[in-house]
């Protein structure tokens, strides 16, 4: 969020001009794109192998079939755990009991993927997480950007132990937050390794990561949650009119972490004046590997333990200092 | 070194004390207000020969006893015509009388100067500050550093640039001198203005090749800027009230004709006046930026001078009180001139210069980030010139620069819980000894020739990295950290910089140069981002990240034509670089002691062919400049294509690569108060980078090159018309009466045609919320920091 400040504020201060535009793109041959993030959730896990389409289509990607994928705890290289073909590119992993998790924390997974005889292999572990405590809303007096709005935050803390590394996500109303500024990483409870916020609880701008921010036709930016409208204690409103949030905690791996932070650099464009801080394009590394060089592989391999908590965004959840 | 550079010494020194020769010395000046003339003539007919002044306006010719008739010329002011007798060594002070002095008809200037043709200077570019005012300027505030961008060889990538470029270098490869003190950000507003007040600037020149040995620690450039002393006769204010800012420059003696000073301010206002019209602004929000710009100055006596100059600027952008960024800079300089005799002139300078910046967000003492970075800069130079004789001139000295970074002071609060996460400061020392010989060789040819010797260390105390070895492009572990005490060299880097330039004189009127420098350069300004802006970093040299190298070449032929009405000349240059830095995919600049594992190494090319044609008599003056060039670089990890294993990089173009670079300036005095003036520009679209693919993993849709290619295409080109009239106030009223206040007007159109220059592209998805399942939109979009003429009125007064 810091190093996204900047430019943000730019781009809001000076609309500077920006058209939309169709350049001819050149071409290379289409990568084979792998998405294999698995989290420790009683739930099936997907493994998608696509080959990417060209930068305008917008079409869903067309899926690869007849590939072998086999995920193995590094202890036991000898049970793998199969990941079979449900739908063309979909390879899904079942657990046995419903509620049986993928993975235990602590273990490394090493990705066999076998394709027209060629291997894809990767190599991921599933880090600590810690848990959620608690999500709570505060008011925030009226600013440049916003009139007075409610602001929520999760608390938790990290471990003792430097290099732990999360990925943060959000479901506001059920809708999960994907927009490419509210990808949130963070290096233990701070934003980087420089950061020094070992085993402290996440820092205020990581807490607020829960927080959307829409524009109306106006560009005026919508307040991100739903005053309650608090009377003597109690919301006047109906409770199916009140927000909630369910906020996630995932660990990564420091190679996850790196991945997403070029994602959001070359995804989380601020455009207008604030292009004047923006990087140019460039890849974000993959770490799936093909034993033939000339094919080329994007995507990731990442085996993430989850903790979350949600909670509706009552009267009895406002923060006062 | 050392020992030989002495022995060189005693040898001139004794075989010329053997003669029987006489010195003419002295400093030229405006006789108007006391002004020292840069690079004015002094013409001895008798021997057909003689000096030009240096940057004091002091010059110094020692010929055997005669009778003399000397010229004093200097462009714009009337020659005066001296006989002496010279019997023993003479000091002759000059003051010469400007001939832009009220005529009802056109405008007469003294015959102009030859020195394109005659000099042994080539690749420099000097610009009078009569010219840079008269180039119509945005926002009719006159720029230094936008002037230059008119002459051939210096560019920009487009408004929103805080540098330029010269010869195909990047920004950090160009050093820019205000009376002698290194400036590190030379723009306000993100490269809208510089931060020169032009009121106060009275000389500006350019080398762009062949640099002489007294200048180094820089690849591509040296911009060497002058300020004026002040008016030592009279007190005299200068200002303008311009849309944007307002000047008010005020000068004058301390101790008439023997002391003066100067100090000229700068300060914008364009927040207080949008207040009304945007909410943006309440609650403490402000955007402005302002400098200082002071210097005083004492002769003691003829022998001894004395210069304090200083520099303070600001720009500020406050979101709203607790919150915003800001940088600047400081620079103080102390310099004293000094004649040891008639022939040997010496400056020695000592300078402070401190370039911060600072960003802070969060409302209260509770939650608040806030981090600062500096570069301090401690600098003692010595320089000596001796004037052997018409046909030999000596220079010699020396410098020495300590340097102290601080990469990152940053502070978290959270919850009232403080983190600090600073980097410990960097420290490291620059030192050069530096020899020169300008020599005239019979009638034609002249030669200057020298060698620098530089050095660098990199110093304790601090941490200094090892890295392990990777693939070119992914970012290496660190293998060890260790820890150097205060004073101890952790790397050290020597280098011989040789310059030599030479003239031929085909005929009166033309000539041929060539010249060949190496330059070498021992700090890096970093910066990942499509344009050099406030926060890109200075770095020193370390055991990882090696000194910059430059080797260039350049030929040239000059001809003027009709008794130096026109002037044209027409120049190529080569320049080869080592250890030029990219980054890996992924950078982490900002806050990373570990900074020197994300950056990679490899060389560079520029080359290029400049045309230059100019006019300067009639009603109708100008030039016009055209440069051809490319520069690109070869760096193992990017662009590396089809070598997918090796990882080895093939040549790709620079992000400041502008194949053509046209510049028209034209000036039309329409009668004796109005001129015209427009100039127009025409620059190649900038290379970039655009992708092949789009992938999605976990909801997230990433763009992909899979070329693995850089700066394969080019943004749409960029040309603007720029144009403004000038209205000079009545010199004398309407009673009769001579007007104390010379005043005019001065309305400027930038950017006539309104055309939306593309500054870059990029591609991102569309800002709306997708429903599981659905794709989002991609698209591409220019974006342009200037889409609009914009006009603007500026009244400038002088009393």
């Amino acid at each position: 969020m810091k190093k996204l400040f900047l430019p943000f504020v730019v781009a809001v201060l000076f609309s500077g001009c920006e058209d939309v535009i169709d350049p001819g793109l050149p071409e290379a041959d289409d990568p084979i794109v792998v998405d294999a993030w698995l989290y420790r959730k009683a739930e099936p896990q997907t493994i998608s192998i696509t080959r990417a389409n060209a930068y305008f289509d917008q079409n869903t990607p067309q899926g690869i079939s007849g590939a072998t994928v086999n995920v193995y705890d590094a202890d036991d290289l000898s049970s793998p755990l199969p990941f079979l073909e449900e739908e063309p590119g979909k390879y899904v992993w079942n657990p046995i009991n419903p509620s049986d998790s993928f993975g235990s924390v602590g273990q490394t997974y090493v990705l066999d993927i076998e394709l027209n005889g060629d291997h894809f292999n990767s190599v991921s572990s599933m880090n600590r997480v810690p848990k959620v405590d608690s999500i709570t809303w505060r008011l925030e007096p009226e600013n440049a950007f916003f009139d007075d709005a409610y602001f929520g935050e999760f608390w938790a803390r990290d471990f003792a132990g430097e290099g732990d590394v999360y990925w943060i996500k959000t479901w506001k109303n059920g809708e999960f937050l994907s927009k490419p500024h509210e990808i949130f990483i963070a290096y233990d409870a701070g934003f980087s390794e420089d950061g020094n916020a070992d085993g402290l609880t996440f820092i205020q701008p990581i807490r607020d990561a829960m927080n959307p921010f829409d524009q109306d036709e106006d560009n005026n930016f919508l307040p991100p949650y739903k005053d309650p409208l608090c009377e003597n204690g109690l919301s006047t409103l109906p409770r199916e009119e009140l927000d909630s949030a369910y906020v996630e905690i995932n660990s990564i791996t420091y190679e996850a972490y790196f991945f997403l932070f070029q994602v959001q650099l070359q995804t989380n464009r601020p455009g207008g004046f604030g292009e004047l801080f923006s990087t140019p394009l460039a890849n974000s590394n993959s770490n799936i590997f093909s034993d033939d060089s000339d094919q080329k592989i994007v995507g990731f391999f990442c085996t993430s333990a989850v903790s979350g908590l949600g909670r509706k965004f009552d009267c009895d959840a406002v923060f006062e200092d | 070194m050392k020992n030989y550079l002495f022995t060189f010494l005693l040898f001139v020194v004794s075989f010329l004390s053997g003669q029987e020769n006489y010195t003419i010395n002295g400093y030229i000046a405006d006789a108007n207000d006391g002004e020292s003339l840069i690079g004015a003539t002094v013409f001895i007919r008798e021997i057909s020969g003689g000096n030009a002044t240096n940057v004091y306006g002091f010059y110094s010719i020692t010929i055997p006893p005669g009778e003399y008739t000397i010229e004093y010329r200097y462009i714009g002011y009337t020659t005066q015509i001296k006989t002496i007798s010279l019997r023993t060594d003479q000091r002759m002070d000059v003051e010469l009388v400007s001939d832009q002095v009220v005529l009802e008809a056109v405008v007469v200037t003294a015959e102009p100067e030859d020195v394109n043709v005659s000099g042994v200077e080539m690749s420099t570019a000097e610009m009078s500050i009569e010219t840079i005012r008269k180039i119509p300027s945005f926002l009719g505030e006159v720029d230094v550093i936008k002037s230059l961008q008119m002459l051939p060889g210096v560019s920009s990538v487009g408004e929103g640039s805080s540098g330029f470029n010269v010869r195909g270098g990047s920004v950090g490869q160009n050093l820019v001198i205000l009376d002698e003190a290194p400036v590190y950000n030379t723009s306000h507003m993100l490269g809208f203005f510089s931060v020169f007040n032009p009121d106060a600037v009275k000389d500006v020149k350019l080398y762009k090749g062949g640099i002489p040995p007294k200048f180094g620690g820089r690849i591509a450039s040296i911009l060497d800027i002058r300020m004026k002393e002040g008016n030592s006769k009279k007190m005299e204010a200068n200002g303008g009230i311009g849309s944007i800012f307002s000047r008010l420059a005020i000068e004058g003696p301390l101790k008439k004709e023997r002391s003066s000073f100067i100090l000229a301010g700068r300060r914008s206002y364009i927040d207080v006046l949008a207040k009304p019209f945007t909410d943006a602004l309440d609650g403490g929000a402000a955007l402005y930026f302002y400098d200082l710009t002071a210097k005083a100055n004492y002769n003691f006596s003829d022998q001894d001078r004395l210069y304090l100059s200083g520099y303070f600027g600001r720009d500020v952008f406050n979101f709203d009180e607790s919150q915003g960024i800001n940088w600047g800079s400081k620079t103080l300089a102390l310099r004293w001139n000094h004649l040891y005799n008639q022939r040997l002139f010496s400056n020695l300078t000592f300078f402070v210069s401190d370039y911060d910046y600072e960003l802070a967000f969060g409302d209260d003492n509770l939650d608040r980030f806030e981090w600062s970075s500096n570069i301090t800069t401690l600098n003692f130079k010595s320089e000596f010139t001796y004037f052997i004789n018409p046909e030999s001139e000596l220079t010699f000295g020396g410098e020495v620069i300590k340097y102290q970074f601080e990469p990152a002071n940053a502070k978290g609060v959270s919850l009232g819980e403080v983190t600090k996460f600073d980097l410990p400061n960097k420290h490291a020392l620059e030192y050069a000894l530096h020899v020169g010989n300008e020599q005239k060789i019979g009638d034609k040819t002249t030669v200057l020739y020298g060698l620098r010797f530089s050095g660098y260390d990199f110093l304790g105390p601090g941490n200094y990295f090892e890295f392990g070895d990777t693939l070119a492009g992914f970012r290496p572990s660190v293998d060890r950290v260790s820890t150097a005490k205060k004073g101890v060299s952790i790397q050290n880097y020597l280098n011989l910089e040789p310059r030599v330039s030479m003239k031929y004189s085909l005929t009166t009127s033309a000539s041929v140069k060539a010249s060949y420098n190496r330059t070498v350069q021992y700090i890096h300004l970093i910066s990942n981002t499509t344009a050099s802006n406030p926060l890109d970093i200075w770095t020193p040299s370390t055991n990882n990240l090696q000194p910059q190298i430059g080797d260039q070449v350049a030929v040239g032929l000059f001809k003027n034509f009709k008794d130096n009405d026109f002037e044209t000349s027409a120049e190529i240059y080569y320049r080869e670089t080592q250890n030029q830095s990219d980054y890996i995919d992924g950078a982490e600049l900002f806050i990373n002691e570990e900074i020197e594992g994300d950056l990679l190494s490899g060389i560079g090319r520029a080359y290029g062919f400049e045309l230059y044609a100019k006019k300067n008599e009639g009603r109708v003056t100008g030039w016009v400049s055209y440069t051809l060039a490319k520069t690109e670089l070869k760096i193992d990890g990017v662009n590396f294509q089809e070598n997918q294993e090796t990882r080895e990089g093939k040549w790709y173009p620079a992000r400041y690569d502008q194949t053509h670079n046209l510049k028209v300036a034209a000036f039309y005095e329409l009668n004796a108060r109005t001129s015209l003036s427009a100039n127009f520009s025409y620059l190649t679209g900038t290379p970039t980078t655009f992708p092949t693919h789009r992938y999605e993993v976990q909801g997230m849709t990433i763009p992909e090159n899979a070329n693995d290619s850089r700066n394969n295409l080019r943004i749409p080109d960029y040309h603007r018309l720029d144009f403004s009239i000038t209205r000079q106030g009545r010199k004398v009223s309407k009673k009769g009466k001579v007007r104390k206040n010379q005043d005019s007007w001065v309305i400027t159109f930038y950017n006539l045609y309104n055309r939306k220059n593309p500054f870059s592209i990029y591609f991102a998805q569309q800002d709306e919320r997708y429903q599981p399942g659905e794709l989002p939109v991609t698209e591409g979009r220019q974006v342009s920091i200037l889409g609009s003429i914009v006009p603007s009125f500026t009244y400038n007064f002088h009393f």
